[in-house]
C-alpha cells in the first residue's frame, strides 16, 4: 500500500500535476447559460496567442435565437478610431497614442466559427456598432446562425481565434520584461435577456471608456500553454500544472459560476499563498513590492470577513490579487471574477492607505458586478456605488473613522469623508443624474456614480441604522446573486425592507431619497438662516375704558425666533435640535419641504443644529447646518496662528535665495 | 564644532538685530493671519462645526468650508504671492545687513540698516543672479524628474530605477544649490570686507569658498538638518493648546533667525 502511494506521488510529481484547490461549487450557483472551454498557446515574444474555444450556450428564453453577438473588446485597443480610444479624448493615462508602432496595438479576431452541426458560420460574421455607429469600432461581432437556437435548446459553437495584446494602454496589455495581463482576450457572448419592454435580444454594447462589464454566468475551463519562465495567476482554480518538457508548461484552470476569465503572467512575480476560511488567497507581486504583501493580505481578509458578516458568504474557493510591477501599472486598479488587480509603489507609506482602499474596492466588486451581475454599462451605479459604500464601511471598520484613508503626521482623512467630498466638491452638482448609462457621462463619473451613490447609502445607513442597512444589502444579495438585477429591483427591495422595519413613512422617505439622489440633480443644502432674540414685555399700552389707567410693562420676557432654510431643491425630513439657555433641549421634526421654516420659542436659544447626527451626508455644506452664540473660537485662532507661522517659515526658507 | 560654538556666542550678541528681523517677518505674516482669522470667523464663527476642529484637523469641515468660501482663500493666496515677492527684496537687505554686522562686529541696529542700504544695490544684483541660477537648477531637476516619471512605466523595469535616478538628480541639484549659496555668501563677505569691485568679489568669493568646499558643504548639511528638526518641532507644536502653541512656534521662528546668523558666521569667517 505504502509503495502504491509513493508511486502515485512520484507520478504526480513527474507530471507536475498539483491539485491546487477545489474548483467544484456544489451545487451550481448560477444557471450556467454560457460556458467556455478554451485552449490557448501564448507566443510571449510576439505578445500573441492562438486559441480554440467551445462555447455552450443555453437559450433559456421563450424566443428563438437567430444570431450571436460577441464582445471583442480587445479591438478597443486596435487603433485610435475605436470607440474606447475616441471616448478617452486623448486622456489615456498621459500616453501619446499617435506615435505607437503597429506592433503596439492589440486585437482579437475570430478565424473560424462553426455550429455543432458543422456549419461554418464565419462568412456571415461582421462587426456592428449598435451604440454609436462608429464604423471603425470592432468591439461587437455579429454572427448569423444557420440553425437558430430554439427555446430551451442548448447549442455549441467551436471557434478558433487569435489575439494580440497591446502595449498597455489600459486594462489588457503587455509591458517589457514579459509582463502580461490578459483581460477581454477572447470572443465572449453578450447577455441574452429581455429588455425593459420585455423583448428578448442580445445585450451586447460596444466597448466604451467608462464602463465595461456585463456577462452571462457559466463555467470556464481554460488551458493555458506558455513558456515555463512565466509565473501565472488567473481567475478560478488551478486544476493542473504540467511541465511539457519542451520549455513550456500547461496550466489548466476552472472557474465556475463566473461572468469572465482573466489571467496574468510575469517571470518575476513573487507568489505567496494564504487562506481565509474556505478561500485560498494567492498574491502575486513583483519582488520590489514584497514588503507591501502583508498589507494586501490583511486588508483582503478584512474584506472577506466584513462582506461575509454584512452581505453574504463569498461563494468561491479562490481569490487572486495581482499587484502589477511598474511596467503594468496601467493594468491595475481593476476587477475580474476571483481575480483583482491592485496598484502600489515601492516604499508606499503605511499611513496612506490607498493600497488598502483599492483592494477593498476591487474585492467588493466580486460581490457587486461579479456575483450580483448588474449591467455595468447601463447602470454603473449598481455596482460602483455599492462598492464605494462597502469600501467606505470596511475601511472605517478596520482602520477607524476619519483616519481610515490617510493617517500621516497628524493629517487624517477618512475614506467615507473623501467619498462625500468628491461629490460635494464638484463645481457643478447638477452636471448629470447618477442613474444613467456609463457612456453618457462626459465627466464626473467618479464623483457621481461612485461617490454620490456611496454617500447616499451611507446616509441611509445613518438614518436607519447598520442592522437595517445590512438587512437591505443581504436581502438584495440573496435574491439576486448569480442573476442580472436592474435598478428597480434594488429600489423595490430598499423600500420594502425599510418599510417593514421602520414603517411605511420611512419606506416612502427612503424611496424619495433614492429617487432624488439617483434620478435627479437636486442639491441638498439645509442651513440655519437666522437666530434672533427678542425682548418682550408682558403688558404694554392702554387697558380698560377710555381714559383708564395706563399699564406699563411689569415684567420682561425673551423670545427666540429661529429661521431654518432649505437652500437646495433636495427635500428630506430632518431633525432640528435646539438648546435653550435654560438647559432645555428640544428636538423639532421638520419635513424639509418649506424653503423657510420658522420656530418661535419662549426663552433664549444657545444653539440650533439641523440634522445634528449628520445623517444626511448629501448635504453639500454641513458647516451651515448649525448656529451657536457661544462658540469657543480657539480653533479659529489656532488655524490663523498656524497660517501666520507657516508664512514666517516660507519667508525664512526663501531667504536662502537672497 | 568649536567654530559653531564661537558663532553661536557671537550671534547672541546680535539679539537686537535678531528681534528686529523676527518682528519684521512676524508682522508681515500676521497681516495674512489676521485676515484669515476674519474669514474664518465670518464663515464658521457661529457654526457648531468649530467644535470638531478643537481636536485638530477635520477634513469634512475643511472641505465644506473651502467649497463654499474658497473665493476668500483665493484673495488671500493672491496677496500672499505678492508678499513673498516683496519679502525677497527685503531678504536681500537683511542678509547684507547681517553680514555687514558680523564683519564689523557690531550689534547695533543702526549699523545693520546702514550696511544693508549702503551695499544693497550691488549685492541685490548678485542675489538676483544667484536666485535665478538656483531656480534654474530646481526647474531643471523638476523637469528631469517629471520626464523620468513620464517614461518610467514603459522604460524602467521597476520604480526603484526611477527612485534612484530621482535621488541622484536631487543630490546633484542640492549640491549645486549649496555651492551657489555658499559662493554667494563668500562674495558678500569679500565685497563688504574689502570693498573691492563686485566682479573681483565674485572671483575671490569663489576661491575662498572652493578652498574649503567640503567643510563648508558639511556645515551646510548640518545647518539644514537642524533647520529641518526645528520645522518638525514646529509642526508637532500644532497639537498643543492655543497659548503654549503660540509661544513655542514663535520661539522656533525666532530660533530660526538666530540659526541663520550662526550659519553666516560659520560660513563667512
Amino acid at each position: 500500500m505504502k509503495n502504491y502511494i509513493i508511486t502515485i506521488l512520484i507520478l504526480f510529481h513527474v507530471l507536475g500535476i498539483n491539485a491546487q484547490c477545489d474548483a467544484i461549487l456544489n451545487p451550481p450557483q448560477s444557471a450556467r447559460l454560457a460556458n467556455y472551454k478554451m485552449s490557448l498557446n501564448l507566443d510571449h515574444e510576439n505578445k500573441k496567442s492562438t486559441g480554440t474555444q467551445v462555447i455552450t450556450f443555453k437559450n433559456h428564453s421563450p424566443d428563438t435565437v437567430h444570431e450571436l453577438r460577441m464582445y471583442m473588446y480587445l479591438n478597443g485597443f486596435k487603433n485610435t478610431y475605436s470607440t474606447w480610444i475616441k471616448g478617452a479624448e486623448g486622456n489615456t493615462f498621459g500616453q501619446d497614442l499617435t506615435s505607437r508602432k503597429p506592433e503596439d496595438w492589440g486585437w482579437v479576431e475570430v478565424l473560424s466559427i462553426m455550429d455543432q452541426s458543422g456549419n461554418d458560420l464565419s462568412s456571415g460574421k461582421k462587426y456592428i456598432h449598435p451604440d454609436d455607429d462608429n464604423e471603425d469600432d470592432e468591439t461587437v461581432l455579429l454572427v448569423p446562425l444557420q440553425k437558430p437556437i430554439l427555446p430551451g435548446e442548448t447549442a455549441e459553437f467551436s471557434t478558433t481565434f487569435e489575439s494580440r495584446l497591446p502595449r498597455t494602454i489600459a486594462r489588457s496589455g503587455w509591458g517589457h520584461n514579459d509582463f502580461f495581463l490578459w483581460v477581454h482576450w477572447y470572443p465572449k457572448l453578450g447577455v441574452w435577456e429581455q429588455d425593459i419592454d420585455g423583448v428578448w435580444g442580445w445585450n451586447c454594447h460596444q466597448f466604451m471608456r467608462q464602463t465595461e462589464f456585463y456577462g452571462e454566468f457559466g463555467v470556464y475551463d481554460v488551458e493555458l500553454t506558455m513558456s515555463d519562465h512565466l509565473v501565472v495567476g488567473a481567475s478560478g482554480c488551478l486544476v493542473s500544472d504540467t511541465n511539457n518538457g519542451n520549455g513550456t508548461r500547461t496550466k489548466v484552470y476552472r472557474a465556475e459560476d463566473v461572468i469572465d476569465f482573466a489571467w496574468a503572467a510575469y517571470p518575476h512575480f513573487d507568489e505567496i499563498k494564504d487562506r481565509w476560511k474556505h478561500v485560498e488567497i494567492t498574491m502575486l507581486s513583483p519582488p520590489e513590492h514584497r514588503s507591501l504583501q502583508p498589507r494586501f493580505i490583511k486588508v483582503l481578509k478584512h474584506s472577506l470577513e466584513y462582506l461575509e458578516k454584512h452581505v453574504g458568504t463569498y461563494p468561491y474557493n479562490t481569490i487572486t490579487i495581482m499587484d502589477p510591477p511598474l511596467v503594468g501599472l496601467r493594468n491595475g486598479f481593476m476587477e475580474y471574477p476571483t481575480f483583482s488587480t491592485g496598484g502600489s509603489f515601492y516604499g508606499f507609506p503605511k499611513g496612506i492607505r490607498t493600497i488598502e482602499s483599492l483592494i477593498v474596492h476591487e474585492f467588493a466588486h466580486q460581490y457587486f458586478m461579479g456575483i450580483v451581475a448588474n449591467n455595468e454599462k447601463e447602470a454603473p451605479w449598481l455596482d460602483e456605488g455599492f462598492v464605494t459604500y462597502f469600501e467606505d464601511r470596511i475601511m472605517e471598520e478596520y482602520y477607524g473613522e476619519q483616519k481610515s484613508l490617510i493617517d500621516l503626521w497628524g493629517f487624517k482623512i477618512g475614506n467615507a469623508e473623501l467619498s462625500r467630498a468628491e461629490y460635494t466638491s464638484m463645481d457643478n452638482h447638477r452636471e448629470a443624474i447618477v442613474a444613467q448609462p456609463g457612456w453618457k457621462f462626459k465627466r464626473y463619473t467618479k464623483e457621481l456614480v461612485y461617490s454620490k451613490t456611496g454617500t447616499t447609502f451611507q446616509s441611509i445607513r445613518k438614518m436607519f441604522g447598520q442592522e437595517t442597512m445590512d438587512l437591505l444589502m443581504r436581502t438584495y444579495f440573496d435574491k439576486y446573486k448569480f442573476t442580472h438585477p436592474r435598478a428597480n429591483d434594488f429600489l423595490s427591495i430598499a423600500k420594502e425592507v425599510i418599510s417593514e422595519r421602520h414603517g411605511l413613512e420611512a419606506g416612502n422617505n427612503v424611496e424619495s431619497l433614492l429617487h432624488q439622489a439617483l434620478y435627479t440633480t437636486a442639491v441638498c443644502d439645509y442651513a440655519v438662516k437666522t437666530v434672533r432674540t427678542i425682548e418682550t414685555r408682558t403688558k404694554q399700552g392702554l387697558f380698560g375704558t377710555r381714559g383708564g389707567e395706563e399699564k406699563k410693562s411689569e415684567a420682561k420676557g425673551v423670545k427666540s425666533v429661529i429661521q431654518v432654510e432649505r437652500k437646495g431643491d433636495f427635500i428630506a425630513p430632518v431633525e432640528v435640535e435646539i438648546y435653550m439657555a435654560s438647559g432645555e433641549e428640544l428636538i423639532k421634526k421638520w419635513d424639509g419641504t418649506d424653503f423657510i421654516k420658522e420656530y418661535v420659542l419662549d426663552g433664549e436659544v444657545v444653539s440650533v443644529h439641523i440634522d445634528p447626527k449628520e445623517n444626511l451626508l448629501l448635504d453639500i455644506d454641513l458647516n451651515n447646518n448649525s448656529y451657536t452664540k457661544e462658540n469657543n473660537k480657539d480653533p479659529i485662532s489656532k488655524f490663523s496662528w498656524k497660517t501666520s507661522n507657516w508664512l514666517q517659515h516660507i519667508f525664512q526658507s526663501l531667504s536662502f535665495l537672497m | 564644532m568649536e567654530r559653531i560654538i564661537t558663532a553661536i556666542k557671537e550671534a547672541q550678541s546680535l539679539w537686537k538685530i535678531i528681534l528686529c528681523i523676527y518682528a519684521f517677518q512676524f508682522i508681515l505674516a500676521s497681516t495674512i493671519g489676521l485676515q484669515m482669522m476674519q474669514v474664518l470667523d465670518a464663515s464658521l464663527g457661529n457654526s457648531l462645526s468649530l467644535e470638531k476642529l478643537e481636536s485638530g484637523f477635520d477634513y469634512t469641515v475643511f472641505t465644506d468650508f473651502v467649497n463654499v468660501h474658497g473665493g476668500s482663500f483665493s484673495v488671500l493666496y493672491g496677496q500672499m504671492r505678492w508678499m513673498v515677492l516683496t519679502y525677497l527684496i527685503f531678504a536681500s537687505l537683511i542678509s547684507t545687513g547681517i553680514i555687514y554686522c558680523l564683519i564689523h562686529k557690531s550689534s547695533q541696529i543702526s549699523d545693520f540698516f546702514k550696511g544693508s542700504l549702503q551695499m544693497f544695490f550691488k549685492l541685490f544684483i548678485v542675489d538676483v543672479v544667484f536666485a535665478i541660477l538656483i531656480l534654474a537648477i530646481m526647474a531643471i531637476s523638476f523637469a528631469l524628474t517629471g520626464m523620468l516619471f513620464g517614461i518610467a512605466p514603459t522604460s524602467f523595469d521597476t520604480e526603484l530605477v526611477f527612485l534612484r535616478w530621482t535621488l541622484l538628480i536631487s543630490i546633484i541639484a542640492l549640491l549645486l544649490i549649496f555651492v551657489l549659496t555658499l559662493w554667494k555668501i563668500h562674495i558678500k563677505f569679500n565685497y563688504i570686507k574689502s570693498d573691492q569691485r563686485i566682479f573681483n568679489s565674485i572671483g575671490s568669493g569663489f576661491k575662498s569658498f572652493w578652498a574649503s568646499k567640503w567643510r563648508y558643504i558639511a556645515y551646510t548639511f548640518f545647518f539644514l538638518i537642524i533647520s529641518l528638526i526645528l520645522i518638525t518641532m514646529n509642526y508637532a507644536a500644532g497639537d498643543l493648546p492655543l497659548f503654549p502653541m503660540i509661544i513655542l512656534i514663535q520661539f522656533i521662528a525666532l530660533i530660526k533667525v538666530f540659526w541663520r546668523i550662526v550659519f553666516y558666521k560659520v560660513i563667512g569667517t
